[in-house]
């Protein structure tokens, strides 16, 4: 019959035809294989990757940072400012008006021209747009007025109140804003832009697979640093296991390392960079917050009722005896592996802060003491407290520092409930104070000044609750309105102590951020104090 | 015959377009993607202006609306996160997956059909129970570890394989062989129960009388029987490894659909998550399809019985 | 499973030890391992929950940085390796058990359903599993444990969301086979209705095939738990199970075989045991329902 036949000619054309549809996507591009020239970083993730700074939340730094320069640089050591694209920034007209000179002869990638005061007004307009959702958006578009580019080299910003944070939003940490070439963006369009950016830095975008990899080239005679490397490759690689075992094999050149694995990059004969003290970690004890907020929780044994003074004592001391109940050491060496200690801080203030005080010392290991507390708050038979051991932007190693603190918890007979949430879920519910008062474990960026960072994080109007909501916020925006920075150093400092004697957060330590080096690499610069800040122009070759 | 395709044809559109409305309403479920992206200092007005530009402030229904008429023309709407047609990103990726879940299939196929038969031939034997043994450690071993150890092995210690990301052949060695690792498990036994059913049937009873070689009886005749159902689970096993390749890819890093929509679930980025899983539906059903008719064909029998 | 038409009783090719009684081996380890989780209160030596970092990654009790108290070393918490492993018995039981009950009581009810009525009913139940099968497990996992926090319900959820469709589609073709034969028709001209038809008459002979099935499914709920673990999805710590415990150790291969390895190894004895278990169901009672 002719059917039988049939079968087989429909299989064999059914097969044909599968394999061309398979074998189209096949052949697809790869990236090159490995070379000496080209160093390679591998990220865990990279947020969203947009390139564009009134779009993204500093996630994609790690990323980006090596195609743009900042108009204010910073110092490695000290922090401080020192010029980038803009070689002076000026105040004038009691700090509503700033200007900024910038640096002659700098060149766009790819023949796009040279860098003029028309491409910072464009960058910073962006903000405008009604779905710029960047971090600093947000700012520009209620405190900008106008710019104004009376020549090819100045940028006059006025403002419609006094500000005295605008140089700190152009700096080389925290919400910089990457200069983009006005003529590039209007050519090709945002979509292509964003896909393939070009800017003044000491890297060009080659080409690049969104959350796969992407390759740059050194960029000859750049005015601030020529690379040492000719190519950068930067691949993601979500599985920190998978990313060691890169570095150990030679596939990967520079990935950050922390915990188990940072013994096991070490043991395997890898060096380990450090950038020292760049995170403060603290446990969020969520529930401090105003009336009009979920989280509100006057009846919880760690916040108390404010209009209650022994209530709100007895919270204060609830929170001490969960600070006391914590061994610090054993983090230190159990988790940190000694690249970390307790240094004294007090939440976002760190020791290259003005008026900063070495008496802020992290509270030591007391269980017996915390039980004591417990008891004269009332609370001897322990009470329920959830936690989310979630990996953090800084705190990578979030889950374990969490367990091990709710262990230890655990034996002053609190009972504690895990909750595991991811971060994209959790976060927004901690922006919205609806948490349903789950801690975490939080690790810190620095900022120019504490203000700004409790500006954001311990005012109840600030977006997060990183700490407690409203018991501050006149301090806050008294020193705030404080354009002497003397004195308002000490309203800070005084601040400062407050947030410190109160014991608002179980703090834990100052930890370094560390990187492990393959044999590729020779030394590399990075800046003090921050955690997320990748600067790969730096990076020497090794002999 | 041509009232039976058409009949499930039919069947398959309306399975689809229910899949449609239930991944639709999960996804809205699970929260707010604005609420994700919006960067801390984003005032409520932001948030709500946001939403409004892209659309998610309207009902479901005309979400749902908009969402079919798109997907009929193949525009499955743009990526929240990335900003770009979600069917671009996956045709950027699918075939990634492909390659993967492709050297899995093979992997699967040219492991497990051998074992299986060899083993339901000599049952009883020591490589029976072998065999057994080794299908129950590709069940009993999580694929993540096995990615894992296989990277640490080959990739660390011998230095024979790349432990990550995806460029030449050898790259997908490791991923495709913790893939497949876990599905030869569940084929050999198939196999091997199939093999034992028509190994006892009159038909082969009968091939052996006849005085045929024993392979021929084997191969041309039992395994041809027993092909059915293993065929079936074969197509169906390509569709289903797309659950593991989101672990996979995960653990090597490898740039394909896995990850992408596991990403795009924990982002909240609605169109890709809704594209991938109406891709892997038509798939399924296209596969399904072709399996059924395939099953008529042979048997005409079950034409008529539905 | 097969549509084609079955044959006779015959033996297969080797010759068939009869075997009323299941193999001894796989049997006891089974049992002891149930046994395990069922006294694991009273063998534990320590809590399973209880740890501190300054007891971390010790190893077992036969190598160099062992302490006495942990005979089988412990994880990165400081928590004994021993007592999680016999709880985590229970939890991975509990979850092996309840996910595979229910998974086969709706996946047993579909199958004969529709099987049984065939028509619309089959057609309708068989989209139904269609559309089941299209939406990534995994996906609904981590939807879910979005939607809801995570939880020992999520996972036994996911677990009879993937699975039920192998249990409706094996039932519904063995029913269709069965529903032909001669004692179904006798049953009906005898007045049993459809469900005591069903209930009596064509589900003891399923039987056999779901319990394989079933012990098949155990190894791949143990291993799927370790994934959702692997995933942030699974039981929520400190809760053990082997899952969670395999899931833990990933990233210490090879500095803490112990913490993964050993988990591994006690899945590794259960699934083997389970399915030697699974065939001698099959070998043994299979030819029985064909005798029919």
């Amino acid at each position: 019959m002719s059917r039988s036949i049939d079968r087989r000619a429909f299989l064999r054309r059914a097969t044909a035809a599968a394999a061309v549809l398979t074998a189209a996507p096949l052949l697809g591009p790869r990236p090159a294989r490995a070379q000496p020239d080209r160093l390679v970083v591998a990220l865990g993730q990279w947020g969203t990757e947009t390139p564009f700074a009134w779009r993204h939340v500093q996630a994609e730094k790690p990323l980006w940072d090596c195609v743009y320069d900042p108009l204010i640089t910073r110092d490695p050591k000290t922090f401080e400012y020192r010029p980038g694209l803009a070689t002076e920034w000026k105040p004038s007209n009691e700090l509503k008006t700033w200007t900024f000179k910038l640096r002659p002869g700098v060149r766009f990638h790819e023949g796009y021209g040279e860098l003029t005061a028309e491409d910072v007004k464009f960058t910073v307009e962006q903000s405008h747009k009604p779905d710029s959702l960047g971090g600093s958006a947000y700012y520009f578009r209620n405190n900008l007025d106008r710019i104004d580019t009376p020549d090819r080299l100045t940028v006059v910003m006025h403002f419609k109140t006094r500000q005295w944070i605008v140089p700190s939003l152009f700096t080389q940490y925290v919400g910089y804003q990457n200069v983009i070439s006005k003529k590039y963006f209007e050519s090709v369009g945002e979509q292509k832009a964003a896909a393939h950016p070009i800017g003044t830095g000491p890297f060009r975008h080659v080409e690049g697979k969104q959350g796969d990899y992407h390759r740059f080239e050194a960029v000859p005679g750049h005015w601030r640093k020529m690379p040492a490397f000719k190519e950068l490759l930067i691949r993601r690689i979500p599985e920190p296991a998978t990313r060691l075992a890169g570095l150990r094999s030679g596939e990967i050149d520079i990935a950050q390392v922390f915990g188990d694995y940072l013994e096991q990059a070490q043991k395997a004969g890898l060096r380990i960079h450090e950038s020292p003290n760049a995170a403060q970690y603290w446990v969020i004890l969520t529930g401090q917050t105003t009336p009009d907020r979920e989280d509100f929780c006057p009846q919880c044994a760690w916040v108390g009722d404010q209009k209650d003074p022994r209530s709100w004592e007895n919270g204060r001391k609830v929170r001490l005896a969960l600070n006391l109940a914590v061994n610090k050491k054993a983090i230190y060496s159990g988790l940190w592996k000694g690249r970390g200690g307790d240094t004294p801080y007090s939440y976002y203030y760190y020791p290259f802060h003005r008026g900063y005080s070495a008496d802020w010392k992290v509270p030591p290991y007391d269980p017996d003491r915390a039980k004591k507390l417990l008891a004269e708050a009332g609370h001897a038979g322990g009470f329920e407290v959830r936690v989310n051991p979630y990996v953090q932007l800084v705190a990578q190693d979030g889950p374990d520092v969490m367990e091990a603190v709710a262990l230890d918890w655990e034996k002053l007979g609190i009972k504690v409930k895990r909750v595991p949430e991811a971060t994209s879920s959790f976060g927004p519910k901690g922006r919205l104070r609806k948490t349903n008062k789950t801690f975490s474990v939080y690790g810190s960026p620095p900022f120019d000044e504490p203000l700004a960072g409790w500006e954001r994080v311990l005012h109840s109007k600030g977006a997060f609750n990183l700490l407690l909501d409203g018991a501050f916020d006149e301090d806050i925006d008294a020193a705030m309105r404080e354009f002497d920075p003397a004195r308002r150093a000490q309203l800070t400092h005084a601040l400062g102590q407050r947030l410190y004697d109160g014991y608002h957060g179980v703090m834990l330590g100052m930890k370094s951020i560390t990187w492990a080096l393959g044999k590729k690499v020779g030394s590399w610069s990075t800046l003090a104090y921050v955690p997320a800040e990748t600067n790969y122009e730096y990076v020497t070759a090794g002999s | 015959m041509s009232r039976f395709i058409a009949g499930r044809l039919a069947q398959s559109l309306v399975s689809m377009v229910v899949v449609s409305i239930v991944v639709f309403a999960l996804v809205r479920l699970s929260g707010d993607p604005i609420a994700i992206m919006a960067p801390p200092e984003a005032s409520q007005a932001d948030i709500a202006r946001m939403r409004a530009y892209l659309g998610l402030d309207r009902s479901w229904a005309s979400q749902y609306g908009t969402f079919i008429s798109h997907a009929l023309r193949g525009d499955f709407g743009t990526s929240v996160r990335f900003r770009r047609p979600a069917m671009e990103l996956i045709a950027e990726r699918y075939g990634a997956t492909l390659e993967l879940g492709g050297l899995a299939v093979l992997i699967v196929i040219v492991v497990a059909l051998p074992v299986g038969v060899y083993a339901a031939v000599h049952r009883g034997s020591g490589l029976d129970y072998a065999a057994r043994a080794f299908a129950a450690l590709g069940q009993a071993v999580p694929p993540f570890w096995l990615g894992l150890l296989l990277v640490l092995v080959f990739g660390v210690l011998l230095r024979l394989l790349p432990t990550s990301g995806r460029g030449t052949p050898l790259h997908v060695l490791l991923p495709g062989i913790t893939l497949g690792w876990f599905a030869v498990a569940g084929l050999m036994r198939l196999t091997r129960s199939a093999m034992l059913d028509t190994l006892g049937s009159e038909y082969v009873k009968l091939a052996r009388i006849k005085g045929l070689p024993e392979r021929t009886v084997i191969w041309r005749h039992a395994f041809k029987n027993a092909a059915l159902p293993v065929v079936t689970f074969a197509a169906l096993l390509f569709v289903a490894l797309l659950n593991g390749s989101i672990i996979v890819e995960t653990v090597f890093g490898w740039p394909g659909l896995g990850l992408l929509v596991i990403e795009a679930v924990d982002s909240r980025d609605y169109p890709i998550v809704q594209a991938v899983v109406m891709c892997l539906s038509a798939m399924y059903a296209g596969v399904n399809l072709l399996v059924d008719v395939l099953y008529a064909y042979l048997n005409p029998r079950i034409r008529y019985s539905s | 499973m097969s549509v084609i038409s079955r044959p006779a009783a015959a033996d297969a090719v080797a010759p068939r030890r009869d075997r009323r009684w299941p193999p001894r081996l796989p049997l006891a380890i089974v049992l002891l391992l149930v046994l395990c989780g069922i006294f694991a209160p009273w063998l534990a030596p320590r809590s399973p929950l209880e740890g501190s970092l300054g007891e971390r990654l010790v190893a077992p009790f036969w190598m160099e940085n062992a302490r006495p108290g942990h005979p089988l070393g412990t994880d990165r918490h400081g928590r004994d390796t021993l007592s999680r492993l016999l709880y985590g018995a229970r939890i991975s039981i509990a979850v092996s058990l309840v996910g595979i009950t229910l998974t086969g009581a709706v996946g047993v009810a579909v199958g004969l359903l529709a099987g049984f009525f065939g028509g619309w009913v089959d057609t309708l139940l068989m989209r139904l599993v269609d559309i089941s099968l299209s939406l990534p497990g995994i996906l609904i996992a981590v939807l879910l444990s979005v939607v809801f926090e995570p939880s020992f319900t999520n996972v036994i959820i996911v677990v009879v969301f993937l699975l039920w469709p192998s249990y409706a589609r094996l039932v519904r073709g063995e029913t269709l086979g069965i529903k032909q034969q001669d004692f179904v028709a006798l049953a009906r001209v005898a007045g049993c209705g459809s469900l005591t038809i069903m209930l009596r008459h064509i589900l003891p002979n399923l039987v056999p095939s779901i319990l394989v099935l079933a012990t098949l499914h155990v190894g791949y709920v143990i291993v799927l738990e370790a994934a959702l673990s692997f995933l942030g999805v699974g039981i929520p710590p400190p809760t053990p199970s082997w899952g969670v415990m395999v899931a833990d150790g990933r990233g210490l291969i090879e500095q803490a075989w112990w913490v993964s390895i050993l988990p591994g190894i006690a899945i590794l004895v259960t699934v083997l045991s389970l399915n030697i278990l699974g065939d001698w169901v099959r070998d043994r009672l299979d030819p029985k329902l064909r005798q029919v």
